[in-house]
């Protein structure tokens, strides 16, 4: 598992609470001078500068955004729906460009990019959506290894990373279910699964636990810290303040399109 | 070296498999495509086959001396003999009289009973011919005016007429051809691209995953094209396997038939171009129009424009 991860360099593990704790406080006002310290050591994996994001029926979607995501960072984003969430996810995956400023993922500037090139940042990046974006008619696996088919990658190659990523997500006893026979749970795991299989440094995770119960969410906020602890940088949004408070991560919240 | 033919031969594979799996997706709309497709090279391909016999049967004719001289109904074909003769260049004048004309025509059309024949039109309808010899084939053209010119001469044939004849046939029936084959084309690229089409929406969750996971729009839209060719190579197929039928049932049925009707098709049966260049045109032809409809069912959806 550990050798899954091995290119990217190892945080300290994070001591993983067993349950969700109510009463536990968020800590986005905690940063300490610490924190302020490893981030000038560590490399920055996502920078938005004065972004802005107007669509074509004029609503503003986001105003002047600025953020720095270093790597190996975990971070919440928070909001009311309609805020600016996916809309600030959308525009690190290019699904949206931004109507003024700068999104930089992973050294590529986001403006206009499109085409091939938009393609290989997106192998740099694992998507987990909340309806999960399965494929019907494909079972665990082979959505899973469809990533992999999807970039090019041999038969060998597949069959050597769907295994240590269904173990991850622990369903390897699911590999040949369909998604239909899923619970909603293993279905997002499925889909987390299929999103780091091909070791991204970045997951972009738009309201993973949206359509789960409080259990199934609380497991795959685990697998998400779990992925955080081997080096990968996670973003995550959701408007489970509940979530938030128990995962105890820093918070950026988004009202109205601006980071408050 | 190894690991790139390895990775060469996955992407192949890969390609195949989704190209067959949207074959599968498509159902019963891929006979639709198919067999638009076969009609069209049916089409196309018995109007080729036509231009290349027409084709043959113009050099067969080859360039001669003789002038066919068609006298008016009531001349004597013996009073005409002598002034044929004077004009300069002309070697012989053989007179056919309508009586021997009937009886040859008779027998080209496989008419046995002669008198049958005669009463059913009502009487002899030919008039008396001759057949006159110029000394020079280039020399034809001229004579040929000269004597249309004669009184009592009510027409003048020669090959070189019959060639440009024929050869107006072929220009016409090819301008026909090139039209419908037009209209055919655009029949058959818009049932291939709204086909494809169809088989990219019932995949549209699995072409939207194959973007957000990184596929390029080359990889995730290859095998709509390779599924548009298999449509245009198995329509060319079906309508090659139609027209060699066709050829078989005319070639059993030219087998009875009077010299006349035999001498327009002969050769058409054994020519090498039906049997060699008519399937690789067909193919060809036939994998030009998947391409370009399924390139236009996938243009809409490409990737990020």
């Amino acid at each position: 598992m550990l050798i899954f991860f091995r290119i990217f360099k190892r945080l300290p593990m994070l001591k993983l609470p067993t349950k969700p704790n109510p009463t536990s406080v968020n800590s986005s006002t905690a940063k300490t001078s610490d924190a302020n310290i490893n981030n000038a050591q560590k490399s920055v994996i996502v920078k938005l500068e004065n972004v802005r994001k107007t669509y074509a029926n004029g609503a503003v979607g986001l105003h002047d955004v600025n953020i720095k995501l270093y790597k190996g960072d975990f971070k919440f984003i928070t909001g009311h729906s309609g805020s600016g969430k996916s809309t600030l996810l959308k525009l690190l995956y290019g699904a949206e460009q931004a109507t003024d400023g700068d999104v930089i993922v992973n050294g590529f500037n986001l403006k206009g990019l499109k085409g091939n090139n938009l393609a290989m940042l997106r192998r740099k990046i694992g998507i987990v959506f909340q309806d999960y974006k399965l494929v019907p008619k494909r079972t665990v696996s082979e959505n899973i290894a469809f990533v992999l088919m999807a970039q090019g990658y041999t038969y060998k190659e597949i069959q050597r990373r769907v295994q240590p990523a269904l173990k991850m997500v622990g369903l390897m006893h699911k590999a040949d279910c369909f998604p239909e026979e899923l619970s909603g749970g293993e279905q997002q795991r499925t889909s987390i699964a299929r999103a780091i299989v091909n070791t991204p440094p970045l997951v972009l995770a738009d309201e993973p636990t949206g359509n789960l119960d409080p259990d199934n969410a609380w497991q795959v906020i685990k697998i998400l810290k779990k992925l955080n602890s081997f080096g990968v940088t996670v973003l995550l949004t959701t408007h489970d303040e509940q979530l938030v408070r128990a995962a105890n991560h820093p918070v950026l919240h988004l009202q109205n399109g601006y980071i408050v | 070296m190894v690991q790139n033919v390895v990775r060469f031969f996955t992407k192949i594979d890969y390609l195949l498999r989704e190209t067959f799996l949207g074959l599968r997706r498509g159902g019963w709309m891929n006979w639709a495509a198919i067999s638009t497709v076969a009609v069209l090279l049916f089409l196309f391909g018995a109007s080729l086959q036509i231009s290349w016999q027409l084709e043959n049967v113009l050099g067969q004719l080859g360039s001669q001396l003789e002038i066919s001289v068609y006298l008016d109904e009531n001349i004597v074909g013996e009073s005409m003999q002598p002034r044929l003769l004077l004009i300069d260049g002309v070697a012989a004048a053989k007179l056919i009289p309508k009586e021997d004309a009937w009886e040859n025509l008779m027998k080209d059309l496989g008419k046995n009973d002669l008198s049958q024949a005669t009463q059913q039109i009502g009487g002899n309808p030919l008039v008396d011919e001759f057949k006159v010899r110029a000394v020079s084939s280039d020399r034809v053209p001229d004579i040929a005016k000269r004597i249309s010119g004669l009184k009592g001469i009510n027409e003048v044939w020669y090959t070189n007429e019959v060639v440009e004849r024929i050869g107006q046939l072929r220009r016409a029936l090819s301008n026909s051809s090139v039209a419908i084959v037009a209209i055919f084309t655009v029949i058959a690229i818009a049932v291939i691209t709204t086909t494809i089409r169809l088989i990219v929406l019932a995949r549209r969750r699995e072409i939207e995953v194959m973007q957000l996971v990184g596929a390029t729009a080359a990889w995730i839209y290859f095998p709509f094209v390779l599924q548009g060719i298999f449509f245009g190579i198995t329509g060319a197929g079906s309508a090659y396997l139609m027209l060699m039928l066709s050829l078989n049932l005319l070639g059993d049925a030219i087998v009875n038939q009077p010299e006349l009707i035999k001498s327009l098709t002969l050769g058409l049966t054994t020519d090498l171009r039906s049997q060699l260049l008519l399937p690789a045109v067909l193919m060809i032809f036939g994998s030009v129009i998947g391409v370009v409809g399924s390139l236009l069912a996938v243009r809409r959806f490409s990737f990020n424009s």
